[in-house]
């Protein structure tokens, strides 16, 4: 027995060496030409929203009136990451006109909304200034909804419009 | 303890066989890796009806870019040969030797390379000789744009000879002998002359019978790949006392091409911004470029020096990106640099058609390179963009 493990043993190096000269002389074969593959991803930031408009109906001074939660859906062709914002006009045009404000406190003639990402929450002010996230860092489609705070008293009883707008922007 | 006997000797007999596979698969290779000329023997066929064009072997194997050689012995010359692949190609072959003994014998070799692959070839060759007979081979890695050496001779007694070739130009060559003889097939005796001053091997013959000798043809054909520059002769011996015409022709081993290979095999720039510059190295290098500030290296694995070429094809993906001078909508501009370039102005804005790179790069050197992407100033989507940098190599 003991010789016979000297005998495998002695065959041990036989063997890799065979084995290394077989990969050793294994061809390569001969190339006039070498290709380098190149690849990006575009940072391609893009939303649409869908629907595109809400009618609140005759609201009530003093009163708050909501879409329907994820009432309006946000469809994310972005690339990346993105960041979106909320904002809308300083001015609700009609008549005698309301003023936005930007605290989310409606008074005489002055109008607020906030906005949630599907929370029911209404917790987002959407300003005339400064945009407020909606969502951030985000990635897919979200799912939306409004509240308005209207006037405490009203001017005249014209309708009144607003554009909210959904700006995106990479995380 | 027989037991034990009987798996010991299993065992011994399973590493034997290890060391024999692999004795076999490195002979196979090593084979593979000195074969730069091959030759294959197609067949031979005797005519003794006068028949012209006659279609002397059928249903062969030839690939594309194989070269074709009929070798053709009669009472006169061949005036034509092909070889035909019914609707796929014809292809008239090119005489590059004869060899006449005027009244007797004529010997002729005729080549030609084929641009297509079938199983279907056939040859017919154009020979107004009562009695004729041919030999066909399919070699591939020569220069077969003209042969190196070649010496004709005849005669009428044995042994058959063709005289010696001058010393051969390079030692990487195809040797080929031909014997027309004016005899019959139950003649047909003769026996290569072996050695490095002999052509042998490959060896095909055939001929007619039938009537006298002097009224047959019996051809013989060899084929040697030497490795060496002695001189050649083509020898059969043990043949009867009989009219031949003879020759001994060879060609060069094709010269090996250039030969580079590039690593890393790609460049993934990853997410990508609108009208900014991204380097393969990672950033934008100090001027001039050295070894550190480069992503890529070639290597010449050529035997010589080689000056290489670079182009690149247009991104696709999605709304693709064209190649440009200068960024735009959808238009990137691609650029490399190598090692040593002075700034950035010396840079090869790349193209679809190939332009001057590296040159003079010495066999088995190697040469950094970097890439530069200035990405498009409007993107169309976020689909991911792809192209391929071409790197093409030309011995100097």
């Amino acid at each position: 027995m003991r010789r016979f493990i000297k005998k495998l043993v002695a065959m041990v190096p036989i063997l890799v060496v065979l084995v290394l000269l077989v990969v050793l002389a294994s061809p390569v074969s001969a190339a006039t030409t070498a290709d380098v593959a190149v690849n990006a991803t575009p940072s391609f930031v893009s939303i649409t929203n869908s629907p595109d408009n809400y009618g609140f109906g005759t609201v009530v001074a003093g009163s708050n009136v909501s879409t329907a939660q994820a009432y309006f859906t946000m469809v994310d062709g972005s690339s990346v990451n993105i960041d979106v914002a909320i904002s809308c006009n300083a001015t609700w045009a009609g008549g005698v006109t309301w003023t936005h404000d930007d605290t989310g406190t409606p008074g005489v003639d002055t109008a607020a909304l906030k906005a949630s990402p599907n929370t029911g929450a209404y917790d987002i002010i959407v300003k005339n200034g400064t945009p407020v996230n909606l969502v951030a860092n985000n990635s897919g489609n979200v799912t939306w909804e409004l509240r308005l705070y209207a006037p405490t008293s009203f001017g005249d009883g014209v309708l009144k419009t607003n554009t909210v707008t959904l700006t995106a922007t990479a995380t | 303890m027989s037991k034990l006997k009987g798996i010991k000797r299993i065992a011994t007999r399973i590493c034997l066989a290890l060391v024999v596979i692999c004795a076999m698969t490195l002979g196979i290779v090593g084979n593979e890796v000195e074969a730069a000329i091959s030759v294959a023997t197609l067949g031979v066929a005797a005519d003794k009806n006068g028949t012209s064009p006659w279609t002397a072997l059928t249903g062969l194997s030839i690939s594309a870019g194989d070269t074709v050689f009929v070798l053709s012995a009669g009472d006169s010359d061949s005036s034509a040969i092909s070889v035909i692949a019914d609707g796929v190609e014809t292809l008239a072959l090119s005489k590059a030797l004869a060899s006449g003994n005027p009244g007797n014998a004529f010997a002729s070799v005729w080549i030609g390379e084929v641009s297509n692959t079938s199983a279907a070839w056939y040859i017919t060759i154009t020979n107004t000789s009562t009695a004729k007979a041919m030999s066909a081979y399919k070699v591939t890695g020569i220069d077969n744009s003209a042969y190196d050496r070649t010496v004709t001779g005849s005669g009428s007694t044995t042994p058959y000879s063709s005289d010696a070739t001058a010393t051969l130009t390079q030692a990487d060559e195809l040797v080929i002998g031909l014997f027309a003889v004016e005899d019959t097939v139950t003649d047909m005796n003769g026996v290569w002359t072996t050695g490095v001053d002999y052509v042998s091997g490959n060896e095909q013959k055939d001929a007619t019978d039938g009537a006298g000798d002097a009224s047959n043809m019996t051809i013989y054909s060899a084929m040697e790949i030497v490795s060496s520059t002695a001189a050649q002769t083509a020898t059969v011996t043990n043949g009867d006392d009989a009219d031949y015409a003879s020759m001994c022709l060879t060609y060069k081993m094709a010269a090996a091409g250039a030969d580079i290979s590039n690593a890393p095999a790609g460049k993934a720039f990853g997410v990508v911004a609108t009208s900014t510059d991204y380097w393969s190295s990672g950033s934008a290098p100090t001027w001039p470029l050295d070894d550190a500030e480069c992503y890529f290296t070639v290597t010449n694995n050529s035997g010589g020096a080689v000056s290489i070429t670079i182009e690149a094809i247009n991104f696709t993906g999605g709304v693709g990106w064209t190649l440009a001078g200068s960024p735009g909508e959808n238009i990137v501009t691609l650029k490399a640099a190598k090692s040593g370039d002075a700034n950035e102005a010396a840079m090869v804005t790349l193209t679809t058609s190939g332009q001057a790179f590296i040159s003079g790069l010495a066999g088995s050197a190697t040469k950094k390179w970097e890439v530069k992407m200035e990405t498009p100033t409007i993107f169309g989507d976020g689909v991911l963009k792809e192209s391929t940098i071409t790197l093409t190599a030309t011995l100097d």
